[in-house]
């Protein structure tokens, strides 16, 4: 297919467009930079395989919307021969397609994009980009390749998208071997390994736990066996000991019997007369510890009748006493009130109560001398004259009364009385005399006596000697009753004698101790009525006493012994005897038919203990063994449980089951990456080796041209390696391997292998190739060279050629296309 | 008479493909298999059966765990105390000696052919019904020989051959390989196989039956487990089977095809959905899911369906199944250019080759034993050719997918 015209609607920088292409197969589009030659040769890309408004990272896929904003974007390509094609593809704001609307005819005709397509082999955008169009992009990612790999590309050209499936290649080679390393440690596959085998060790181990299991199970019937053998033993051992035992039993009633038998003897004993005694004896010891209660504390036996005439005599002298004491201080404290009573009735009598009478008769003189003299009318006859006849008449009668109740008091009335009516007569003749004299004694009077002469000394004789008369009776009474406390001092010196105590002269407190000493005496009257009844009672006990031991005595007499100790020991002596007795009886039964064995061949009981303690420390020994075997047999049970619970054998499987199965996991997942990697690999191996021969066949050619004539041919290997490279020949017939080009003839070699390639799939692939001269960036010798070259091949294939060069535009064509300014607007 | 067939209890066995597993539910299964090997005895001792049948393979390996032989002796005596007749032999896991066995010989238990040898013993049902067993135990992990060859004829009474062994299909059959001929010829009652895991019956005359293992232990052991339960016409000979279920977890195969892409959230009905239409009563299902159309999917959704933390999310909108495990298949790779396309299709043929495999992972091989055991088995390295598909197909998508 020859492109023939190329229509811009609006893309880029441009608006309706349009290219004419020359009749050759040659083109030139001539322009400065930024002219819009990659514009062009994006137009074509895209308008063949699709606009991408998106912003991706090929330069293919640049956004070109139009820079005037007019819509559709797009074009159509014409191509002529093979039959007419055009294809148009249009975008328009708002479709929905951002690769944008393709219409395709054929011969006039619009027809299924399909069959364009299928014209080209359906190769996509990139395999476009990668294998028609030289241009800068290719440079800069050659550049940016090592010349290994530009050597490998070179290699795989015979591929299409060959760039993208080596990435592709060495990808899955990388990741394959981060996954499995031959040697290492770190790699997942390896890691697996490790831990697998770790595991796998383990799991055999445990594997070993049955067989532990077993042993253990041998081991514990062997220890059940041992222990069935040993209960028997212990058993035969039991059954021995135990008839050693009974024979030794019996052996001991034996000697028993012999003792008893051999103690027995006959004992002459009344069990009546004996209790007969023994009750006696209970009697008599009842009867002395009755007696010994009646033995009482000795006593004063002494008369005490003596004591009591003595103690009524003190106490009717103290009775006495005391009344007459009492009466006397009675009748002197009423004298007492008497003299208190004068005082008060006479208080001038307190200044003369105390004179004498001889002076109270000279003051009575002296006061009616001066009394009769200055009164001598005024004066009457002194009451006391008139008064004391009749006062001495009532004492003697009442001294008469009084006489027979009390003689002193009577007689001292009677006295007084008589003296008073002799006294009354004496003072009736002296009155007249005296009164003469009256006025002047009264001074004589004044100076002689404190009181004056006004008080009338008269109205105070009868005071005077009522109270004189009265202190005297006092003095008489107090004489009586000092005369009567006297004795009854010697009262109480007498009681306290008697009575054994400190003496006392209050009659209360004598009366006490003589109440005290009555008390004793008859306490002791008492104490010795008691001390007579004992005395009767013991001495009817003792009788009694001496009367049953009589009888005691003769029965002691009739058994023969001495006393109750030997009849008691003579009682305990029948009883052992009659026990013994019932003891052989009892064990002669017990003995049965062993009896007369014995008594026929005798034993040897040394020899039988013996034998028994050998016994005794055999079964000992059993048990002892047997516990012992009893825990070892149990600890072989738990040991087996701890086998029996333990699920450790089924998890280690499990657990090595899950490593297997990462391993599995793991390694599948390297081998496929490493095969994949292969297959990528073998699949560039055949895509490329499927076209090589012939491919090389015009790389030669192409190489020699670019490199004019410096060499001529390239040597492709079976299978390139570092060993086997591949080579290229220079003019003068020498071999170079690849890697020995310098970069800008590897880069030429590259050239020459593309175009060959392009040019190799011409018949399937008829599209034109697009070269921009970024990319031919030859000196002047080269740019001959390439010129050749592009009109080598533009014999058998268009090429479109965008330069900024002049003189290459001109070499390439006639007239090549000038983007103009018109053009260039924007 | 009334008898029970089982074989492949595997007991100590560890289950596959559950590492991811919270602990919880990992103890939950860790009992699976005691617990379906108990269902059976309660079967028996319910059914009141003459006999039981165990076909090799009681254990997981010739060392059994103390704890597995305790559990195993003390659901034998379960069956010896109701005076039910059991008749065991090892297989080529347990390949033990009699002597090795906790359970000890007795009127009501025997260990078959003990040191392989055969042995024929006659018994009698309690009812009076004659039969007898011939087999013999495995005393190594391979017994190469046809060991049926020696078996002895067809005895008058009802006869049963008891066997662990493999039909002598492939080259390298190492587990007694026989042949289905000399069954017939032999001609006996009844053949109790054990050592395939999946159920089966190879003849129908004389009957040849694999009962399966009893408990699914992968993602490779699919479907309900348990025990053949098989009634004996006394009058005909003619046995009557049935298929018991005791697992209490079944695997289950689901597979979901993809024809367009799937928003996140649809995918993930769309899974729920699938996992619910694997749910089956009174059993837990592990669900593996194989997805095809994995091309359908973003790079997203792939990462983020093979993380088990998506299949806990799935699970919990299900009820009693689980997923388990997520696979994803390529339908038809990318479009290529037709030329590399070719190319790509070739180099796969080449690369992924067993011979080129080998010699290409020949570093990870010599690495260990493991990674050799591996490499043998086809099931991995059609895993592994699966996934290099994927693979490339994820990386690939940007170079054909892209453009229109």
């Amino acid at each position: 297919m020859k492109l023939k015209q190329i229509q811009i609607y609006n893309f880029g920088q441009f608006s309706d467009e349009i290219f004419d292409l020359p009749d050759g197969n040659l083109a030139a589009f001539f322009g400065e930079n930024e002219a819009g030659k990659s514009t062009t040769v994006a137009f074509i890309k895209q308008i063949l395989f699709g606009f991408n408004l998106k912003n991706t990272a090929s330069s293919f896929f640049e956004d070109y919307e139009p820079l005037s904003k007019a819509y559709p974007m797009g074009g159509k390509l014409v191509f002529a021969g093979d039959g007419d094609w055009e294809i148009e593809r249009t975008y328009s704001k708002g479709d929905k397609s951002k690769v944008g609307a393709v219409k395709v005819w054929h011969r006039g005709q619009e027809v299924p994009e399909i069959l364009f397509y299928d014209q080209i082999q359906n190769i996509d955008g990139n395999f476009y980009a990668d294998s028609f169009i030289f241009n800068e992009d290719l440079m800069r990612q050659l550049a940016s390749l090592s010349e290994e790999e530009i050597l490998e590309n070179i290699y795989y050209l015979g591929a299409a998208e060959s760039s993208k499936l080596l990435s592709i290649r060495s990808d899955f080679a990388k990741e394959a071997k981060d996954l499995f390393k031959a040697s290492g440690k770190k790699a997942p596959v390896n890691q697996d390994l490790i831990l697998l085998n770790e595991k796998k060790e383990q799991v055999a181990a445990n594997e070993s736990a049955f067989d532990d299991y077993q042993k253990l199970e041998a081991a514990r019937l062997a220890k059940q066996k041992q222990l069935a053998d040993l209960m028997a033993i212990r058993k035969g051992q039991e059954a021995e000991l135990k008839q050693c035992e009974k024979l030794l039993e019996q052996a001991q009633n034996y000697e028993n019997y012999l003792r008893l038998k051999k103690a027995q003897k006959d004992v002459a004993f009344d069990p009546d007369l004996y209790q007969k005694a023994v009750d006696l004896n209970a009697q008599i010891k009842a009867l002395k510890t009755a007696a010994a209660k009646e033995v009482a504390e000795p006593v004063d036996l002494t008369d005490l009748s003596g004591a009591k005439a003595q103690l009524a005599n003190f106490k009717g002298r103290l009775e006495d006493l005391t009344r007459t004491l009492q009466t006397s201080q009675l009748q002197y404290e009423q004298l007492e009130d008497k003299q208190r009573n004068i005082l008060e009735f006479s208080p001038d009598l307190a200044d003369v109560k105390d004179m004498p009478v001889a002076d109270f008769q000279q003051l009575q003189a002296d006061w009616e001398k001066v009394n009769a003299e200055s009164q001598a009318e005024a004066v009457d006859e002194a009451p006391l004259s008139k008064g004391l006849p009749l006062a001495g008449g009532i004492l003697l009668a009442a001294g008469l009364v009084i006489l027979f109740a009390n003689r002193t008091l009577g007689i001292l009335l009677l006295l007084v009385g008589a003296g008073l009516l002799a006294y009354a007569f004496y003072q009736k003749g002296q009155a007249g005399q005296e009164k003469a004299a009256a006025n002047d004694l009264k001074q004589d009077f004044a100076k002689k006596y404190v009181f004056s002469s006004s008080v009338k000394v008269d109205s105070l004789v009868t005071p005077y000697r009522d109270y004189s008369l009265n202190r005297k009776s006092m003095v008489s009474l107090d004489q009586q009753i000092q005369e009567r406390e006297a004795e009854l001092a010697d009262l109480g010196q007498e009681v306290a004698l008697f009575a054994k105590k400190t003496p006392e002269n209050e009659p209360a407190l004598i009366n006490k101790q003589l109440a005290g000493a009555e008390k004793q005496l008859e306490d002791l009257a008492d104490q010795q009525r008691v001390y007579r009844q004992k005395q009767e009672a013991l001495s009817g006990y003792q009788k009694q006493i001496a009367d049953l031991e009589k009888q005691l005595l003769t029965i002691f007499n009739q058994a023969k012994v001495a006393d109750l100790a030997s009849y008691q020991a003579l009682a305990a002596a029948k009883r052992e005897q009659d026990t013994a007795k019932a003891q052989i009886e009892a064990l002669a039964n017990s003995l049965g038919d062993q009896l007369p064995l014995f008594e026929k061949a005798g034993f040897d009981l040394a020899a039988l203990k013996g034998k028994m303690a050998g016994l005794s420390q055999q079964l000992a020994d059993s048990d002892r063994d047997l516990a012992a075997l009893q825990q070892e047999s149990a600890n072989i049970k738990a040991e087996e449980r701890q086998y029996a619970d333990s699920s450790q054998v089924y998890e280690g499987k499990q657990k090595l089951a899950q490593l297997e199965e990462k391993f599995a996991r793991d390694s599948q997942n390297y081998l496929a990456t490493l095969l994949a990697g292969e297959v990528i690999g073998r699949t560039l191996d055949l895509a490329s080796n499927d076209r090589f021969p012939k491919m090389l066949v015009l790389a030669k050619k192409y190489f020699a041209l670019l490199t004019g004539g410096r060499y001529q041919d390239i040597l492709l290997p079976e299978k390139v390696s570092k060993r086997t490279p591949m080579k290229v020949v220079r003019s003068d017939k020498k071999k170079l391997a690849v890697q020995y080009l310098s970069r800008g003839t590897q880069e030429q070699l590259y050239f020459a292998l593309k175009l060959a390639f392009v040019m190799q799939i011409r018949d399937k692939i008829d599209l034109p190739i697009l070269i921009d001269d970024s990319f031919v960036n030859f000196d002047g010798p080269r740019t001959t060279n390439i010129v050749n070259l592009l009109n080598e091949l533009s014999k058998n294939k268009q090429i479109l050629v965008f330069t900024a060069r002049e003189d290459l535009a001109k070499q390439v064509s006639e007239v090549p296309y000038r983007y103009v300014k018109e053009a260039s607007h924007a | 008479m009334k008898f029970i067939h089982l074989a492949d209890a595997h007991l100590d066995s560890p289950f596959r493909g559950l590492s991811f597993l919270p602990k919880s539910e990992y103890q939950e299964i860790k009992d699976a298999a005691n617990e379906s090997f108990t269902r059976i005895i309660d079967l028996a001792v319910r059914e009141a059966v003459d006999l039981v049948l165990i076909a090799g393979d009681t254990f997981d390996s010739n060392k059994p765990s103390p704890a597995s032989q305790v559990f195993f002796k003390k659901e034998i005596d379960r069956l010896t105390a109701a005076g039910i007749q059991v008749v065991m032999i090892f297989g080529n896991h347990d390949y033990m000696r009699k002597s090795d066995l906790l359970v000890k010989e007795g009127p009501h238990f025997t260990l078959l052919g003990d040191g392989e040898q055969i042995e024929r013993k006659d018994f009698t049902t309690k009812s009076g019904f004659a039969y007898n067993v011939t087999g013999f135990s495995y005393a190594h992990n391979h017994i190469e020989e046809d060991l049926l060859m020696q078996f002895p004829e067809k005895a008058p009474s009802f006869t049963i051959g008891l066997m662990h062994a493999g039909q002598a299909a492939g080259q390298n059959n190492v587990y007694a390989p026989f042949t289905l001929e000399r069954m017939r010829e032999l001609g006996y009652d009844y053949f109790a196989l054990g050592h395939i895991h999946a159920r089966q019956t190879l003849l129908a005359k004389p009957l040849v039956v694999y009962p399966g293992n009893i408990q699914g232990r992968d993602i490779g052991e699919l479907g309900a487990k348990g025990c053949y339960l098989v009634e004996v016409d006394e009058e005909s000979g003619q046995s009557q089977l049935t298929f018991c279920p005791t697992s209490q977890i079944v695997w289950e195969q689901a597979n979901l095809v993809l024809d367009a892409p799937l928003s996140a959230s649809d995918l993930a009905d769309k899974i729920a959905a699938t996992l619910r239409a694997h749910e089956s009563a009174g059993v837990k299902t592990f669900v593996s899911l194989k997805l095809t159309g994995s091309e359908y999917l973003t790079p997203d959704q792939l990462t983020f369906w093979q993380d088990p933390a998506a299949w806990e999310e799935a699970s919990s909108q299900a009820n009693s199944a689980r997923l388990v495990d997520f696979r994803v298949k390529v339908r038809g790779l990318v479009q290529l250019s037709s030329t590399d396309q070719a190319a790509l299709d070739r180099a796969k043929v080449e690369i992924l080759s067993e011979e080129k495999i080998k010699q290409l992972a020949a570093s990870w091989i010599k690495k260990d034993p493991e990674a050799r055991r591996l490499a043998e088995n086809p099931e991995f390295l059609a895993q592994v050719k699966e996934l290099v598909s994927v693979k490339l197909a994820d990386r690939l998508q940007d170079i054909g997918g892209s453009g229109e």
